[in-house]
């Protein structure tokens, strides 16, 4: 049997997708968990490797005509780069299977298991349907469903208040992106008179603005600053698997949608790849930023995903701005460079998701005041999250920097390549930020690892933490072994894009990468050298002590430094930014030397909430509050404004 | 492979091994001479390691593989460092890094250096592992501001190319590799924990950074740290040391051994001028620290904008 004889186990995914919906609507509140997460693992591995079976050629299954009431004919087109975004889905999809059934014990009585399970069938078919869609309504029809079932899912805690708010607010940002995206489909539509995507990527000039305004959107899907608002309410409260889902694969059906339809469409402007190179940057930064002096692992997760998002927006707009002025080198890295940085982050993020959910579930908190050497408690956890920082603060050898170091490179090329002196500040400017930004990256990854998983507990509930079963360990260790395949192989797999950008760029021309496997095996030498020279000699020579404590004797578990104090320096820099201050309140009758209580509080004002949304929401109730006066509730009034629209209605119609 | 650079890789190990403990011997000694001091032995430093090697260790109860294992890292990262970093002309190397790279692996070591200073769950640490943090933020731009300078104008990213002594734009660049060096030499100054960012010869005060993040080290575990830290000098004090050297165009025309003598003499120059700053100035206030640091980044800008200039 060949190897291309499996590609009709994608269809085959579907319909066990379809089964595992079947199946959670009408059982769902009496099969346990185990079972449906079988299914789910089932599913995503048949669609692995039906994925890895039609690389690259892809395969077009349909049109079936019965779909979406002959609107359009509904049909599955892939090609390679939505085999790429499956190939992330289905391995994302596969962790969070093994994950979910030990981690759902924690919800209890809380969750209704019939939805979630329902939700997540959903939330995982319709993703895989976005990427196969080729044409514009089922591709909206199933990002609806994709952002609907996420909604529903976010709120698997009913108990939460938060995890309701959070909703709200996602549900909001979904409505208007969606509605932007819409706007611009009819646009384009009129424009060409087709939904298919195909023919939209070969107009020229007039498709700019209605691509702006999808790109807008995507914008939103995708939580560029300063639409990121969502993502901090939406991936914290989400059950772990969810916010895994959400922020490795959910949040890049936005990227895929803008390589879809704006870099492979000839319409190629330099202010549009200015605006994604700015927003891009600027996410990257703010991001970062706010993870800081975030105490909340997973809220400061969903803040790094700001930034990552940020990185891949510019990557883009690099490659646009190389399509405009035509130079090869700039868009290729840059093309390579955002794919790398969507593969890395679409399976270290997961990773990282997952392991918080490990220390919420183990430890019974997400706050980083209150847990602390969990290292002890919970080994493999703390192994994978380790892991997952290094990677995620993209420091060699690993994946992570492969990636990043592409990204730089796509910018260095700009700034000996480009003709236009302001473009070559900029991308200078831009390598300087982006090390800022690693520098802070490092920062914000090795406070949550210290305070989380090093040093004492700070509480007698992180004290007595437990490691989550075996099935749930294998799924973290799972995408580990993803990102080493990834950091060995790195060369092959930027080689391995090609298919993929000949949609995208005329040629494809990337540089050498890094030697990823001898920096390997340059910092393993001397490491398992002295690791093992330090056993020989020397361990028999060890004495367990305290920690230093001045000679005061045993200290305090709070005297170990906590978030707040941790990143103060930090966040005194950036106070004009991030407004963070702290407050001491300090009391007792002998203040000075014997206080009663030290109480310190952290305040934040979140900036792009309270002068950009506050001001829109008040506005918005304002107007409300005055347009309820014409609801009289008599009848003849009503009958009045039918009346009125009506004649309006009329006169805009007979206008010629 | 043939003989010499057998004997050149040889050189190199030997150096590696040898000379970053007598730099800060160096460093000491001549500290001590400016301070009416007789000081000590300039291997001194050197002994001092051997003795803890052979030492017993005393570690924290709450400490985990982390604290042995970030000592060990870094040693390896700085090795790796020392062996492809263009420290001193004329050096054979494994493979070539480039100034991403470069960069990156410092922060590498940073993430396993902060670590172990929360290992321990010791406040002494903590507190210095954020204020070094705080440190990298603003020096990591100024030194890729520096280096990207550089290597814009050398029209490659490749760090060992850039100091090579051989592309034509840059040999002209007096200016710009005398701003460059001023940038990296500041910026070095603040990694390495010298005088005006933190003073390296206390250990318990409670503005310190690099002293107390090491504080929970001990025997060989201390060892294997100090030996990293003077790895890091090498490098640091190598790379701005030849920044200065490729200022002078004399250099650039004399042959590849001089030119190695020569980039000795810049490092130990270098060296030498961070001994001065520490005998005669003071350790500034923590709070004044981002406006040293901003002289690097201001040296950075300046060399951007020279970049700038030279490529049409």
């Amino acid at each position: 049997m060949h190897i291309a004889d499996l590609k009709p186990l994608v269809p085959l995914s579907f319909g066990l997708f379809g089964s595992g919906t079947v199946v959670s609507i009408f059982w769902g509140h009496r099969s346990n968990n185990t079972f449906l997460s079988g299914v789910l693992f089932a599913s995503c591995l048949t669609l692995l490797i039906g994925v890895l079976s039609s690389w690259p050629q892809g395969f077009v299954n349909g049109p079936y005509p019965i779909f979406l009431g002959g609107l359009v004919p509904f049909a599955q087109h892939a090609d390679a780069l939505s085999l790429f975004f499956l190939f992330i889905l289905s391995l994302v999809g596969l962790s969070i299977a093994l994950f979910s059934p030990s981690y759902l014990e924690h919800f209890k009585e809380h969750f209704h298991p019939g939805i979630y399970w329902f939700s997540l069938f959903v939330f995982v078919a319709s993703m895989a349907q976005v990427f196969l869609c080729a044409d514009a309504i089922s591709f909206i029809i199933f990002w609806e469903l994709m952002s609907l079932s996420s909604a529903a899912l976010v709120i698997t805690n009913r108990a939460s208040h938060t995890a309701k708010k959070a909703t709200i607010i996602y549900l909001g940002a979904t409505r208007v992106s969606t509605t932007l995206m819409f706007c611009g489909f009819l646009w384009l539509h009129a424009l060409t008179n087709s939904w298919s995507f195909a023919d939209w990527s070969t107009m020229r000039g007039a498709g700019l603005l209605p691509l702006s305004i999808i790109f807008a959107g995507f914008c939103i899907k995708a939580g560029t600053w300063p639409f990121h608002l969502w993502l901090p309410y939406a991936h914290t409260e989400a059950p772990a698997p969810i916010s895994a889902l959400m922020s490795g694969v959910m949040v890049k059906v936005a990227i895929y949608g803008m390589i879809r339809l704006i870099l492979m469409s000839n319409t190629a402007s330099v202010s549009l790849a200015l605006v994604a190179i700015a927003l891009g940057a600027i996410s990257a930064f703010w991001g970062i930023l706010f993870t800081q002096v975030e105490g909340d692992i997973k809220r400061l997760l969903a803040y790094s995903t700001v930034e990552n998002i940020g990185l891949i927006v510019l990557s883009i707009g690099l490659v646009l701005l190389g399509k405009s002025t035509n130079v090869v080198a700039i868009s290729s890295i840059g093309l390579a460079g955002c794919l790398f940085h969507v593969l890395n982050h679409g399976l270290y993020k997961p990773l990282l998701f997952l392991s918080a959910g490990a220390v919420d579930w183990g430890a019974h908190s997400r706050d980083l005041a209150k847990l602390g050497g969990l290292q002890r408690l919970m080994p493999w956890t703390a192994a994978s999250f380790f892991f997952g920082s290094l990677a995620i603060c993209s420091l060699p050898p690993l994946n992570g920097f492969a990636s990043k170091w592409l990204i730089y490179q796509g910018l260095f090329s700009l700034s000996v390549g480009s003709n236009s002196i302001s473009d070559r500040t900029m991308a200078i400017a831009l390598i300087a930020l982006l090390s800022m930004i690693g520098a802070m990256s490092v920062a914000s990854f090795t406070k949550v690892f210290g305070l989380c998983f090093l040093g004492t507990p700070r509480t007698p509930q992180a004290s007595h933490a437990k490691e989550m079963p075996l099935a749930a360990l294998i799924s973290q260790h799972i995408l580990i072994a993803c990102c080493l395949v990834l950091t060995f192989g790195a060369g092959l797999i930027v080689d391995g894009f090609k298919p993929i950008a000949q949609g995208v760029l005329p040629k494809y021309d990337v540089p050498a990468m890094l030697p990823q496997p001898q920096l390997v095996v340059a910092l393993a030498i001397p490491l398992i050298l002295f690791y093992f020279v330090l056993i020989i000699r020397g361990r028999s020579n060890v004495k367990y002590f305290s920690t230093w404590e001045c000679g005061y004797g045993k200290l305090p578990l709070r005297s170990f430094i906590d978030a707040a104090s941790f990143t103060r320096p930090l966040a005194s820099l950036f106070g004009l930014v991030i407004q963070y201050r702290t407050e001491n309140q300090i009391q007792g009758r002998d203040r000075r030397h014997f206080p009663d209580t030290i109480d310190v509080k952290a305040h934040q004002v979140l900036w792009v909430e309270k002068f950009f949304y506050s001001p829109i929401l008040n506005a918005f109730d304002a107007l409300g509050k005055g347009l309820i006066k014409l609801q009289t509730g008599s009848i003849h009034i009503h009958l009045f404004y039918v009346f009125a629209t009506l004649i309006l209605l009329v006169l805009i119609g007979t206008q010629p | 492979m043939n003989n010499t650079s057998w004997l050149a890789y040889i050189a190199l190990t030997a150096a590696i091994v040898v000379v970053p403990p007598l730099l800060i011997g160096f460093i000491r000694k001549t500290k001590a001479r400016l301070q009416n001091r007789v000081g000590a032995p300039y291997h001194q430093p050197l002994l001092d390691l051997i003795k803890l090697l052979s030492k017993g260790e005393l570690v924290s109860e709450h400490a985990s593989w982390v604290l042995r294992g970030a000592a060990i890292a870094n040693v390896s990262i700085a090795l790796l460092l020392a062996v492809t970093s263009p420290w001193i002309p004329g050096m054979p190397r494994p493979f070539d890094v480039d100034i991403f790279l470069f960069i990156y692996l410092f922060a590498l070591m940073r993430f396993f250096s902060v670590l172990s200073a929360l290992d321990t769950a010791s406040p002494f640490g903590g507190f210095a592992a954020g204020r070094d943090l705080t440190l990298a933020v603003l020096v990591e731009p100024a030194v890729m501001l520096c280096l990207t300078a550089l290597a814009v104008v050398a029209q490659t990213a490749n760090l060992s190319e850039i100091f090579s002594f051989t592309g034509k734009a840059l040999s002209v660049q007096a200016g710009l590799w005398v701003m460059a060096g001023c940038g990296l030499y500041l910026s070095s100054l603040v990694e390495l924990s010298r005088m005006p960012a933190d003073d390296p010869t206390t250990h318990l005060e409670l503005t310190m950074v690099h002293e107390a993040m090491i504080l929970e080290n001990s025997g060989p575990n201390l060892a294997l740290t100090e030996y990293a830290t003077a790895l890091k000098l090498l490098v640091l004090m190598g790379v701005s040391g030849q920044c200065f050297l490729h200022a002078f165009a004399a250099v650039w025309q004399t042959s590849p051994s001089m030119q190695t003598a020569c980039g000795a003499g810049a490092v130990l120059l270098a060296v030498a001028v961070t001994a001065l700053i520490e005998a005669t100035g003071v350790k500034l206030r923590w709070t004044k620290l981002p406006e040293f640091i901003a002289y690097a980044i201001t040296f950075g800008l300046l060399c951007l904008v020279v970049a700038l200039g030279v490529v049409k």
